[in-house]
């Protein structure tokens, strides 16, 4: 039953997974961490994390690990759990697969309609919506900590984060050597 | 390209290295969660990928074409997901939704 539930998850991820990269994370994240615990958060936050720093797209990525975790916590081994990572993927990448064979014609005639540029126009906000509400979401004492349970944790966490802003944004550093900078330094301060 | 085989041959190109990669990560954190070191490596990187998550959201939104007028979309959208655990899907289809009974309804009568 595992395997249908992780189907049908990561399908309708695929469908609904509008704006792509970081506009997904919120709906896996509500999916996989929230509603069917198949992980969590801090673990989330570790594969986007890996995601970062190897090719290929978080959607796909986490599809895979969710779909290789759920099978290993049902209690099954690691060639279930592969089957799992399988049928995870495969599911994420159907319906637009689907959809692109369906309607790659149809779909560069209709796109400048007023229909959809209208729909379209709802959709764009919103999937800045999306982006803001999955990062408020990884703002948690599991990625963060808390200033009673561990201040020196979570002030720490707040400088790394703040200097990864600046790092990438402002002096626009690599974000990969920034997240290797970061490591580093959970290394020499948190562990 | 042969159509349906190109597609799919290419579809699988693209996923496969990436899910080769991530299946080995899963097994090797299978067995190293709870290695003290890689713990506080993950401690100061975990942060840091939530900056990385934060930081472009602005820049999305400048590119969006975010004004006044449509703020309200976003900030409700990621309110509703954060705070009350709206599911996301149910945001965009109302977006959608939203942005398609604008065009119809409301926009003539703006003229």
């Amino acid at each position: 039953m595992i395997f249908l539930t992780l189907f049908i998850t990561f399908f309708e991820i695929g469908l609904f997974g509008f704006g792509g990269g970081y506009g997904m994370l919120s709906l896996i994240q509500t999916e996989v961490v929230y509603h069917h615990g198949w992980m969590t958060s801090a673990e989330f936050t570790n594969i986007v994390a890996v995601s970062q720093m190897t090719p290929g797209p978080i959607g796909i990525n986490s599809a895979t690990y969710c779909g290789f975790k759920a099978v290993q916590n049902a209690g099954m081994g690691h060639t279930m759990a592969m089957l799992g990572s399988a049928t995870a993927t495969l599911a994420l990448v159907l319906p637009s697969f689907i959809l692109m064979i369906l309607i790659a014609r149809m779909f560069f005639k209709y796109m400048r309609t007023p229909i959809m540029e209208s729909i379209f126009a709802g959709l764009r906000p919103a999937v800045v919506g999306l982006l803001a509400a999955a990062a408020l979401l990884l703002m948690n004492k599991e990625n963060f900590s808390t200033p009673n349970d561990n201040p020196w944790h979570f002030w720490i966490s707040v400088a790394l984060f703040i200097a990864t802003w600046i790092g990438t944004k402002v002096m626009k550093i690599n974000p990969i050597i920034m997240l290797l900078f970061a490591g580093f330094a959970g290394l020499l301060l948190l562990y | 390209m042969r159509r349906l085989p190109g597609a799919f041959c290419s579809a699988l190109g693209t996923a496969l290295p990436s899910f080769i990669i991530i299946l080995l990560i899963a097994m090797f954190f299978a067995n190293f969660q709870d290695n003290p070191v890689v713990e506080a490596i993950f401690r100061g990187i975990r942060p840091a990928v939530v900056a990385l998550i934060a930081a472009p959201t602005f820049s999305l939104a400048r590119s969006a074409k975010i004004s006044l007028a449509n703020c309200w979309i976003p900030i409700a959208g990621a309110l509703a997901i954060w705070l009350m655990r709206v599911n996301p899907v149910v945001v965009i289809l109302a977006a959608g939704i939203g942005g398609y009974l604008y065009g119809k309804l409301v926009k003539p009568t703006e003229k």
